[in-house]
């Protein structure tokens, strides 16, 4: 493409890595929403079926056309704003909630890095160096989403689901990001790519590093369930004592973006828990013939899968936390395990040569 | 390209900045100064230090200011007296406070040895450009790994890192003393 346009060809080379980058921004935006959207679908049917009944089964064959009712519903909504609420902070509040859902699935490497047609092709926007606390900041970043929702509706319904919601997801953000970090600290790298690639070569991924591996996996995914406010750690959305929780007086398109980012926030949950603790696209090999390579994405596509279900099947079996049992579980449980559990890895990793694991088989 | 998103974002950040003073609404001054903590992350960026960059994001805007929110919130303080009341004879201490800040804005701006500041490791300050604004290069981009920056925190300045930690220590011990209840006396 050498001289076209009286640009040169390290030009072009810019250009095309920024149109690549907008189409897969594209793709993984509408990907996620597609997603949240039959997520609610099956969550319903699910649901259903654990309780014994059937779900939603008559918009379409199988009830398939279901959530496109739905969001044709929420959005020809009347959009509500309360007299006495902070009209500014109200609006912002929800996109505050959604964009960072959003923007952390750049770093998420889907699958390993091939060739397709002779050109160099890659399952993830950006691979940066710092890829895992970039998830964690943007992550932390989602919280201003529900705190300003809670205070600009000048509710008290709204205003304590707020302040609960907050304080929830900031204590068990410490013990998520202690889990990580024995992850981080086994794989020796921030860098995503880098953490599923040594899994993959070790062949074994971090999880089954036995008994510490397991340990911080498990702390990791009960962290996780609480980040989401999801059941049984919905403390935020207690119907029975605080209404709908910090969007009581959201209706309409807005309502809509906090119940996206819920669904989104499970997503990021369930690919960065596969690329910490289930190796990405293990036991597919990073260096294989190219049409095995293009298995990865759909092996870590099930991994994610398997984790929305569990969410589902979570909230289907246990009863709702008390708001102190909760944040005792947090701080007192969780967090000293997390920290022990951390110490012990570090340990291990720094007595032993890198990337040998003493305790495995 | 550099120099523009530089001055987008510094226009921005100045921008919030003095909105965050001028706000008399505490809940706006504090979100203006979340908008300010993420120019900053920009600023970082374009030097190359990625790792600071995110740990700005993550620890004042994810953190510090959520808490900050939380105060406001609870304390229900997001519109306080107005200022003619709570300053009073504090107002010449205030000005006191301005100009000696102000001077050592000046001190810092025009002192001539910017990379040599205790507070810059000579690694990230580029010898060469004196204002040390749009960094380049090999030091600047190895600044911003975390193995660069946990070398030098925990060797160089590891008495500086361990003393703030002890403040930050005494803080917490302060706060839940002051916060305990007195049984005995109740």
């Amino acid at each position: 493409m050498d001289g076209l346009f009286g640009l040169d060809g390290a030009t072009w080379d810019i250009i095309l890595a920024v149109i690549t980058a907008l189409i897969k921004a594209f793709v993984i935006v509408n990907g996620l929403l597609l997603a949240f959207a039959y997520m609610t679908l099956t969550e319903r049917k699910v649901l259903g079926r654990m309780q014994a009944r059937f779900g939603p089964n008559r918009v379409g064959p199988f009830g398939l056309l279901q959530p496109i009712a739905d969001g044709i519903k929420l959005a020809f909504k009347e959009d509500i704003t309360p007299r006495q609420a902070n009209f500014w902070v109200h609006t912002v509040a929800p996109m505050m909630a959604l964009i960072p859902a959003l923007i952390i699935f750049a770093v998420i490497p889907l699958g390993p890095e091939m060739r397709i047609l002779g050109q160099p092709w890659t399952w993830y926007v950006a691979k940066i160096n710092v890829g895992y606390l970039y998830a964690t900041a943007i992550a932390s970043v989602g919280v201003y989403g529900l705190v300003l929702a809670g205070w600009a509706s000048n509710s008290k319904y709204a205003l304590l689901g707020g302040l609960r919601a907050s304080a929830q997801v900031i204590s068990y953000e410490l013990a998520q990001g202690l889990a990580a970090m024995t992850a981080l600290v086994l794989a020796g790298s921030l860098n995503l790519y880098e953490i599923v690639n040594q899994q993959v070569a070790s062949g074994l991924p971090y999880a089954l590093y036995l008994p510490f591996g397991l340990v911080a996996f498990v702390i990791y995914v009960i962290a996780g369930v609480a980040e989401s406010n999801r059941s049984p750690f919905d403390m935020a959305e207690a119907e029975g004592e605080l209404g709908a929780g910090f969007h009581t007086e959201y209706s309409g398109f807005k309502w809509s973006m906090f119940f996206m980012a819920e669904y989104v926030n499970m997503i990021n949950i369930s690919a960065l828990a596969t690329v910490l603790f289930l190796g990405g696209w293990w036991p597919i090999p990073t260096d294989a013939p190219g049409f095995i390579q293009g298995l990865g994405p759909i092996v870590f596509l099930i991994k994610i899968g398997a984790f929305m279900f569990m969410f589902i099947w979570l909230r289907a079996t246990f009863p709702r936390l008390r708001f102190d049992r909760l944040m005792s579980l947090g701080w007192k449980v969780l967090l000293p395990i997390a920290l022990v559990n951390l110490l012990l890895t570090s340990a291990v990793v720094a007595l032993w040569p890198l990337g040998v694991w003493p305790f495995a088989q | 390209m550099e120099f523009v998103v530089f001055a987008v974002f510094a226009a921005i950040s100045v921008t919030a900045a003095l909105f965050m003073v001028l706000q008399r609404n505490a809940m706006y001054s504090a979100l203006f100064l979340v908008l300010n903590f993420f120019c900053f992350a920009v600023f970082f960026i374009l030097l190359g230090a990625y790792f600071l960059a995110v740990v700005q994001v993550a620890v004042y805007a994810g953190a510090i200011m959520v808490l900050m929110l939380f105060v406001i919130m609870l304390l229900n303080v997001a519109y306080p007296e107005p200022l003619d009341k709570v300053l009073g004879f504090l107002r010449p201490f205030g000005v006191v406070t301005a100009v000696m800040f102000a001077a050592v804005l000046a001190g810092v701006g025009f002192g001539s040895k910017m990379g040599e500041n205790a507070s810059i490791p000579p690694r990230i300050a580029d010898p060469t450009s004196g204002a040390g604004i749009m960094l380049k290069g090999v030091g600047a981009a190895e600044a911003g790994h975390v193995q660069e920056v946990a070398a030098t925190l925990f060797s160089r300045y590891l008495f500086p890192f361990e003393v703030t930690s002890v403040l930050l220590l005494v803080a917490i011990l302060g706060a839940s003393v002051l916060v305990r209840k007195r049984t005995e006396h109740a």
